[in-house]
């Protein structure tokens, strides 16, 4: 079976694209070691491949940076693994047009440091941006720090190349910023963890790189005061691009000498021009001390985009990842309410927390779950998932040990839209050949 | 005879009666228009195509769209949805043999949430009335599609309106968050969330620009966006239009992206000149429509830097406006622009290409090209920000043979623009206008995906058969249908 | 399929004929944008393409081209029009609807296909009793008797005319307060306050002057105060708005050319009308009478001096009254000065130049109020509905005076008002003006 499935693929595409056996382990999923590893250097490495899968029945795995890969449900079966990583040129960078055209291989600084040599921007932010590509963070739809006011990654998609499941390569979209011909089927593409095809090729749309940048830290004795100060300050005329409440985080506290007492941090952020930036910033220090808030930083420009990355990659990258992270969804009206749910959760080891009250999302992180047993976690984390479905929410499990998979729906989700959801996975990929059982409701 | 198509599928069918009873059984009897002189009205949208409903149907509430679905669904009955047919494709016209879900009667704003930021909307909402609503609270809808007075925020759903103002803030696809849509079987589904991030497959965003093909939406959460503290708009004024458009890449080129930049050529600014004065000198031959919004100080910041974008690329002159009636003065000439057409010539033919914004020096001489070798008069106003065109051509269809010659003409300058890069359409829609079109962007393997999702929400292609994707069956534009203008 | 054959058999497919049915280049003027539809008081309250300015053009079209004939479906689409042109001022390509219903109501007269009621209520007051100024007083005489010796109040009480069929009840309702006075036409010439800027020749009008003479009164203070003097020329007739609207082109030619006449004579530098339906017609003489090869430049003349009230006063320009008035108002814009006319900043600007006063702008302050001449009449249930959204709009502004610029107009509002017992009044912009005058002559 081993030897066949070898063999084809590297009729396939070519023995010389074909990894040492011996690299397999490297890229095992959920405990499987796949059969093959395709190094992918050609749109038609992966059409091909695609192609011998589905004709042989075999299972395919896309794989970029290999920095997200614990994402969803263990896949039902791993033959092969596309890996995109060498498949990263820049194949149009227009900086007038403020579009880019890339290979999903590419790596978030890569294409980062490519379009800001024009001052220009692409407005995501994702943990491990060295070596997460572009095509994995547009799989997973992992959003960033300043996503209350550049949303999420497939916002910024205008166009793109897809291999479907039988290795057809299709493309959506175009290179123009506005376009109504035909459906929009990036947004279908985006966030459906490569079960639906294979993203080969993404143009983004682009915004002009801020010029300045800023970042206040402040403390707040309870959660109560710390939301609503987000949200004074959301609502005001010269309101920040983002901002972020914090408890709990021992690696940022170590960073920013914080106290790790009963505080909650509020990590603001500003970005823009330089004559709003300072505005912004000079209004929201008031506001805040003027209200007896104590202000324990101010960071500009390097300072502040290191913060930020920072904050990306709290928990998720690094030498401190989280043995599990989950994330919820919810309104901002909601937020105080769920947060303090969350709280409830009365683990042994303490659990960080990150939330964005404007955008309505908290991710908590749980260092160490050795001690409690993962158990009781499983527990209490499908209760908070009740309290927060009734609020119109999500919760998802974004990184667990994968031995517990098998006993909790990492992403939860009963909805009647479901349904549909099986049946587009049904259209584009009817046998089954891409992560196999790796999506909501084991699509 | 208009009333053929009905009576050969009458005859052929034979269960019209039951159909309308069964239809008045859901919404009552006054809310059912059969009768064929009623019917007629219903034949066209804001497009170049028309064809008689069956019947038009007046739901007021989910559970009655739910039901009447059901009953065409056992009857293979298509459908479409139905806002206030300002579309420009033909999305609204009724498929053959179907009937039209109006949603006249579903127009209330139910719910605006201040600290969301979100508004839940019955899908006949005027887009304008809900802007008008929320901005009393200090908010706003962003997507100001030139139809915003009488369009339906269902419809702009269904085709992904956009607006002048989409530059700065995208069209409605960033604006929405839930829909709640009906589907061909009558099953009622919520796509997306009130949350702005959702786990699963994203079927809001794909339903969004779906043309009324993969559900029927019936109520809608979209997002709303605080108000600016400074609004200003400038109007420069240029001897030609190489030099407007030098003035567009400048402006974006300082990375500056404004919230609406809007062109509009020597021949239009002539005909606007003669049916209003909207402070064009007569020997201009472009003038650019640019907007900033934000804190005083960034507009403040950029103010300088336009100016001098629009100076240094040749304007003769550039005149600045703050407060909302010297703005609204300077956007006469825009918005009355193509009405004022009518004065040049009786008919007119629009193109809504969309190109990269580098391109447009090269396009609209492209453009101009084409209508001197078809001796067609055209003239330019569109959302330069984005590289939208709408090369609008004039001619009087008495003249024997001007109307093939310019659909000959629209034809190359669509496929012009998706050879330098562009697209075929850019907030119009695809509809039945442009399908036949289509193969000259995607392949059958890209329109088989496309397939392959409205097969997953429709599997029956019971929604608004019949559009958006070439099946030869052309759509030839009558005569007297094309006529002077609007504001688009 | 009822439907289809009741089509067939009905539709003689006439088209529309002669000299006076909608032309083609108006009719293909329309390009179905549908940017009407949200200014249109019958779509806005009924939702059907039926009841929209785009599906009546769209039948005239259809009548035109043969798909269908004029079928008493059609005629009630067109017939539940307002004529409040709220359309043509919104409309993007410039479709002369006013101009395009009048023809295609004349075509409907012409083809003996009036609507039941619509014919019932012109045979009476458009053909008889308007045209004839002896005739209307005779009728107004009664009317203002019957009110007098609280015949209305037996009425009212007894509720006897619900009981009547038809709308005898709801016309009953409409029948206006009598003004005690009648204003009518003279030889006197009002002079001037100080040197005579302009000799003015004031419209007197049909029913105005009936029912609101206390404003025409006004009217005259006013210009007079301003520096106008003021006739009223003996011999003028009714306007000829209302036959127009219903199509009565003939009648209304004819009025309009006995207007010109005695115009003509007064010697008068300018015609000012305090009624923005009577402006709006006179203002349209020059196209109404264009193909008359006597009348054609006469009326041209006339039209091009004709004036709204408040339209002249601000070109004068007016003085601003020296005294104040303490209230709250809000400003109903009649549909035949802001749609028709185009005029909505001259009467504003005239409220706001009168210290104390505030102006509260009600939503939708340019909707039709239901009025529209007969229409409450012809269609009462419509005109109610209408109305009653123009005064839950009034009733949020928290004003307690409605000022507007047309008899029609007044008279819906005041009975807008007794449905809902509210206190507040209606008066036109002159009588504000007129009665902050009458406080600043009082005090000098």
């Amino acid at each position: 079976m081993t030897a066949n499935t070898v063999l084809r693929v590297e009729e396939a595409v070519g023995a010389n694209k074909i990894l040492d056996p011996r690299e397999n382990e490297a890229y095992q999923l959920g405990g499987m070691v796949p059969d093959v590893i395709v190094s992918v250097d050609d749109e038609k490495d992966i059409s091909s491949a695609l192609l011998v899968a589905s004709q042989h029945s075999l299972c395919v795995s896309p794989w970029g940076g290999g920095t997200h890969q614990f994402l969803g449900n263990t896949p039902s079966r791993i033959d092969i693994i596309l890996d995109l990583s060498k498949y990263n040129r820049v194949l149009d960078f227009q900086p007038a047009d403020l579009t880019v055209t890339v290979e999903a291989g590419i790596t978030l600084d890569d294409l980062k440091a490519v379009v800001s040599s024009s001052d220009k921007l692409v407005p995501i932010e994702s943990p491990a941006a060295n070596s997460a590509t572009i095509g994995g963070i547009l799989a997973t739809g992992r959003s960033g720090p300043l996503r209350y006011t550049y949303g999420l990654p497939k916002d910024w998609v205008i166009g793109s190349r897809v291999v479907s499941a039988t290795g057809e390569v299709a493309k959506s979209g175009g290179k123009v910023v506005k376009n109504v011909t035909g459906y929009d089927l990036n947004k279908l593409y985006c966030g459906s963890l490569g079960t639906l095809g294979v993203i080969s090729e993404v143009t983004f749309k682009l915004a002009p790189h801020h010029p300045s940048s800023s970042a206040i830290i402040a403390e707040l004795d309870s959660l109560d005061k710390a939301c609503e100060f987000s949200s004074l300050l959301m609502s005001k005329v010269y309101a920040p691009q983002g901002i972020h409440i914090l408890n709990n985080s021992s690696e940022f506290y170590t960073k920013y000498g914080l106290s790790s007492s009963e505080s909650y941090y509020l990590v603001i952020l500003f970005c823009g021009r330089a004559p709003a930036v300072l505005r912004r910033v000079r209004e929201s220090t008031n506001l805040l001390m003027e209200n007896g808030v104590v202000v324990k930083e101010q960071l500009s420009d390097e300072k502040s985009d290191a913060l930020i990355e920072h904050v990306t990659n709290l928990g998720s990258a690094g030498e401190n990842i989280a043995e599990w992270e989950v994330l919820v969804n919810i309104m901002p009206d909601n937020f105080l309410q769920v947060w303090r749910q969350c709280e409830t959760l009365s683990l042994k080891s303490p659990l960080e927390f990150i939330g964005d009250p404007a955008f309505g999302t908290i991710r908590i992180s749980i260092q160490d779950s050795d001690d409690m047993g993962n158990a009781v976690i499983i527990d209490h984390i499908s209760q908070l998932r009740r309290f927060v479905d009734d609020r119109s929410g999500a919760l998802t499990i974004w990184r667990c040990p994968s031995t517990v998979k098998e006993q909790l729906d990492v992403w939860g989700g009963n909805q009647p839209e479901l349904r549909v959801m099986a049946r587009i996975k049904d259209q584009f990929d009817p046998n089954g050949t891409l992560n196999p059982c790796r999506f909501m409701g084991r699509l | 005879m208009y009333g053929n198509k009905v009576s050969d599928w009458l005859n052929k069918n034979m269960t019209e009666k039951s159909l309308i009873d069964e239809l008045q059984e859901v919404v009552g009897l006054e809310d059912v228009i059969s009768h064929p002189d009623d019917l007629l009205v219903y034949e066209y949208d804001g497009s170049v195509d028309s064809n008689i409903p069956l019947a038009v149907v007046f739901p007021s509430s989910v559970d009655e769209v739910s039901r009447i679905l059901k009953i065409t669904h056992s009857r293979g009955i298509p459908v479409v949805g139905r806002g206030s047919g300002t579309g420009l494709s033909g999305g609204a016209i009724a498929p053959d043999g179907g009937i039209q879900i109006a949603f006249t009667k579903m127009t209330r704003i139910l719910e605006v949430n201040v600290q969301n930021r979100t508004a839940t909307v019955e899908p006949g909402v005027i887009n304008l009335d809900l802007d008008n609503h929320v901005r009393e609270m200090g908010l706003r809808y962003a997507p100001d599609p030139s139809s915003q007075r009488a369009c339906s925020i269902g419809g702009n759903i269904a085709e992904n309106a956009g607006g002048p103002h989409c530059l700065a803030y995208g069209t409605t696809t960033n604006h929405v968050l839930e829909i709640e849509s009906v589907l061909e079987d009558g099953s009622i589904v919520k796509l997306g969330g009130q949350c702005r991030d959702v786990p699963g497959y994203d079927l809001r965003g794909v339903f969004v620009g779906s043309e009324g093909t993969f559900g029927i939406a019936t109520k809608i959460t979209v997002r709303l966006l605080p108000l600016p503290e400074m609004v200003k708009t400038f109007l420069g004024i240029f001897p030609d239009i190489e030099s407007a458009c030098t003035a567009v890449s400048s402006v974006i080129g300082h990375g500056i992206v404004p919230a609406a930049l809007e062109m509009i050529d020597a021949l239009s600014i002539k005909a606007v000149q003669s049916v209003t004065d909207a402070g064009f000198p007569d020997d201009a031959g472009a003038v650019l429509l640019v907007e900033l919004e934000g804190l005083s100080e960034e507009v403040e910041e950029v103010t300088e830097r336009v100016e001098s974008s629009l100076w240094d690329t040749g304007a003769t002159n550039v005149l600045i406006a703050e407060d909302p009636e010297d703005r609204e003065k300077l956007w006469v000439g825009r918005k009355t622009a193509f009405g004022a057409f009518g004065t040049i010539a009786p008919n007119y033919y629009l193109v809504d290409g969309v190109v990269p914004r580098t391109r447009l020096t090269q396009v609209l001489r492209k453009v101009s090209e084409i209508g001197s070798r078809y001796d067609i008069t055209i003239a330019n106003v569109f959302h330069a920000g984005d590289g939208n065109l709408h090369p609008c051509m004039l001619f009087d269809e008495r003249e024997p043979g001007v109307l093939d010659r310019a659909m000959k003409a629209a034809s190359e300058m669509m496929e012009y623009c998706v050879e330098v890069g562009g697209t075929l359409s850019g907030e119009h829609g695809i509809g039945l206008e442009k399908k036949e079109y289509m193969p000259l962007v995607f392949n059958e393997i890209d329109l088989s995906q496309m397939k392959k999702a409205r097969d997953a929400f429709a599997p029956r292609n019971l929604l608004n058969p019949g559009k958006i994707f070439p099946d030869g069956e052309s759509h030839p534009i009558e005569p007297h249908r094309v006529s002077p203008g609007q504001y688009i | 399929m009822t439907g289809s054959n009741d089509m067939t058999n009905e539709t003689k497919k006439v088209g529309f004929m002669g000299v006076d049915s909608p032309s083609e280049s108006d009719m293909y003027r329309c390009v179905h944008c549908g940017l009407c539809l949200s200014a249109c008081p019958t779509y806005t309250h009924l939702g059907v393409e039926t009841e929209s300015p785009r599906g009546r053009i769209a039948y005239m079209k259809a009548v035109h081209e043969g798909r269908i004939g004029i079928t008493d479906r059609v005629v009630s689409h067109w017939e539940k029009c307002l004529q409040c042109r709220a359309c043509e001022a919104v409309c993007p390509s410039g479709v002369p609807y006013g101009r395009l219903m009048e023809q295609t109501r004349f075509q409907v007269l012409t083809n003996n296909k009036q609507g039941s009621e619509l014919r019932r209520i012109s045979s009476i007051f458009l053909r008889s009793i308007l045209p004839r100024p002896k005739l209307l007083k005779i009728t107004a005489h009664l009317v203002r008797m019957y009110q007098r010796l609280g015949l209305q109040a037996l009425v009212r009480t007894t509720r006897i005319l619900e009981a009547l069929p038809g709308n005898l009840d709801k016309m009953e309702k409409q029948i206006p307060v009598m003004s005690d006075r009648f204003f009518g036409p003279s030889r006197d010439i009002y002079k001037a306050r100080g040197e005579t800027k302009k000799v003015v020749g004031l419209l007197s009008g049909c029913v105005m002057p009936l029912m609101q003479g206390d404003t025409m009164e006004a009217t005259v203070r006013v210009l007079v105060r301003n520096g106008c003097d003021v006739v009223v020329p003996v011999g003028q007739v009714c306007c000829g708005a209302l036959n127009l609207h219903s199509g009565d082109l003939k009648l209304g030619r004819a009025l309009a050319k006995k207007n010109i006449d005695i115009f003509i004579e007064s010697n008068v530098d300018v015609i000012v009308t305090s009624s923005a339906g009577c402006g709006s017609s006179m203002k349209e003489y020059s196209e109404l009478l264009s193909d008359d090869p006597d009348y054609g430049e006469k009326a041209m003349w006339f039209s091009s001096i004709t004036k709204d009230v408040t339209e002249f006063l601000v070109d004068l320009p007016w003085e601003p009254p020296l005294h104040e008035l303490n209230r709250k108002i809000t400003y109903q814009d009649p549909c035949h000065l802001a749609h028709a006319q185009r005029i909505m900043d001259a009467p504003r600007k005239l409220l706001r130049s009168i210290k104390g006063v505030e102006l509260i702008e009600m939503k939708q302050s340019t909707m039709c109020c239901g009025s529209a001449g007969f229409y409450s009449m012809v269609q009462p249930e419509l005109s109610h509905k209408i109305l009653h959204t123009k005064m839950r709009n009034i009733a949020d502004t928290d004003a307690n005076q409605i000022v507007t610029a047309n008899p029609g107009c007044m008279m819906q509002l005041e009975n807008g008002l007794l449905d809902l017992n509210g206190e507040q009044t209606v008066v036109h912009v002159v009588d504000i003006l007129d009665e902050a005058y009458a406080l600043e002559a009082q005090n000098v």
